[in-house]
């Protein structure tokens, strides 16, 4: 799917991050191991984590980011018509947490709401879904929440993945404007079981058996009730897919990859992220990282970077931006604009 | 470059990774690298590429082996260490 949607416009983002830091180095180097530390560290990039209390989930993350944006934009909470929750780990199996957070935030009755039950891609599409509702004229001021608390899905003793997942919840507020987006979005369902929690659907309910826990050749364990991450099967996917996704972008625009002042790539760890930054022949001046120290925060992962770093590009650089995400589903998109006029607050933690 | 070269700087990267992880096992063109009997993990896997590369560059040589038409193949050029090694003698235009 290729797309361009004209009069829109990103004013704000912010993002919350929970108080708990996990150093890698310091907590983990007696459960795993100095060496796997140490490696794993090396090939991901990654040092920490933020991690959310037990009773905290990905919308009451949101929900401070989206108190802090109203606040900081002087937003009217009357004027937001269309509310978009994106994240993988919601509140309940029904309802919406879209529609809880409605009335958390205290807005109107007649705003639309839906979640988006996707991963490290979600922001372009909660972006796109976004988009589309202020371009037919649904909507004029769409609140997009995205958040995760991948903490919650990651078994404790599974060390490849809780030094690579931490937790995060951003806001953005899209509304009416001079703007231009252009979206390229694919799918391959054919590598679902890539980065997966198998069990506690549907599908394979959880049960006494899909408890059980199971060491891997690695010596990670984890239960079916876990996420499982094919790491090598993402790898490839990422590099085999997301440079031609850029590439996608670009085209639509009309602009050359060196046009681009930003690239704000879905911080899934920094050696995929140098791959495709090989691939597209680009400086690393141009592409900001945070997952040294936040980890991969799945579907906030790029308006949590953009909150942080985003002020470190003038203006004139964020004339012409692509943002990328990438991962679960397979799925995969960018966007190619301009967040010269967004406004970007630091990362509050508390 | 030759391959000779290029086997003598996989196996010596290879080797010393599996030393430094405790990992006793013979190198040979047959050793896997990914799938169900590889003798490392992903993310070592991870460091090794990361330290071939470099070990290249450190003769002057500048490769990527994890170029988009790599990873997007069918077949993977990490199955084995003679795959890799003959992925970069390819990606070095040499004769094998």
């Amino acid at each position: 799917m290729t797309s361009k949607i004209s009069n829109i416009k990103i004013q704000a983002i912010t993002s919350f991050l929970p108080e708990q830091v996990i150093d890698f180095r310091e907590n983990y180097k007696t459960i795993f191991g100095d060496k796997r530390v140490e490696e794993t560290i090396r090939a991901t990039g990654i040092e920490q984590s933020h991690l959310a209390r037990l009773d905290q989930t990905s919308s009451d993350l949101c929900f401070y980011a989206a108190e802090e944006l109203f606040e900081r934009e002087n937003v009217d909470k009357f004027s937001i018509d269309g509310l978009v929750f994106v994240s993988q780990t919601a509140d309940y199996i029904l309802p919406s947490t879209s529609i809880v957070l409605q009335n958390k935030l205290g807005l109107s009755k007649d705003v639309i709401c839906i979640d988006i039950h996707y991963g490290c891609s979600g922001y372009i599409y909660g972006l796109l879904q976004a988009v589309s509702w202020i371009k037919v004229g649904m909507c004029e001021n769409v609140l997009l929440l995205a958040g995760e608390t991948n903490s919650k899905l990651v078994n404790p003793l599974d060390f490849a993945l809780k030094m690579v997942f931490g937790d995060a919840g951003t806001a953005t507020l899209l509304t009416k404007g001079h703007d231009e987006m252009a979206f390229a979005i694919h799918s391959d369902g054919s590598g679902y079981d890539k980065l997966i929690v198998p069990a506690g659907g549907y599908r394979l309910p959880s049960s006494d058996d899909t408890r059980v826990s199971v060491q891997d050749r690695d010596g990670n364990i984890r239960t079916m009730d876990d996420m499982y991450m094919n790491g090598m099967g993402i790898f490839s996917f990422s590099i085999g897919n997301v440079p031609n996704n850029v590439r996608e972008v670009l085209s639509l625009q009309s602009w050359s990859k060196d046009d681009v002042g930003l690239y704000a790539f879905h911080q899934a760890n920094r050696f995929i992220i140098d791959c495709i930054r090989k691939q597209l022949k680009l400086q690393w001046n141009i592409i900001p990282l945070n997952l040294q120290k936040v980890g991969n925060t799945g579907p906030a992962s790029i308006p949590l970077l953009l909150s942080e770093k985003g002020n470190f590009f003038s203006e004139e650089d964020r004339e012409k931006v692509i943002l990328s995400g990438f991962g679960v589903g397979l799925s995969w998109g960018a966007v190619a604009c301009n967040l010269s006029s967004t406004h970007f607050y630091e990362p509050i933690i508390k | 470059m030759d391959t000779k070269k290029i086997e003598e700087i996989v196996y010596s990267v290879i080797r010393d990774y599996c030393k430094n992880n405790n990992i006793e096992t013979e190198i040979s063109k047959d050793t896997p690298l990914i799938g169900s009997n590889r003798i490392m993990t992903s993310l070592g896997l991870v460091n090794v590429i990361v330290d071939i590369e470099t070990a290249f560059l450190d003769e002057g040589t500048e490769i990527t082996l994890t170029s988009e038409s790599a990873m997007s193949g069918r077949i993977s050029p990490f199955r084995s260490v003679g795959s890799l090694c003959y992925f970069i003698g390819h990606q070095l235009g040499i004769e094998q």
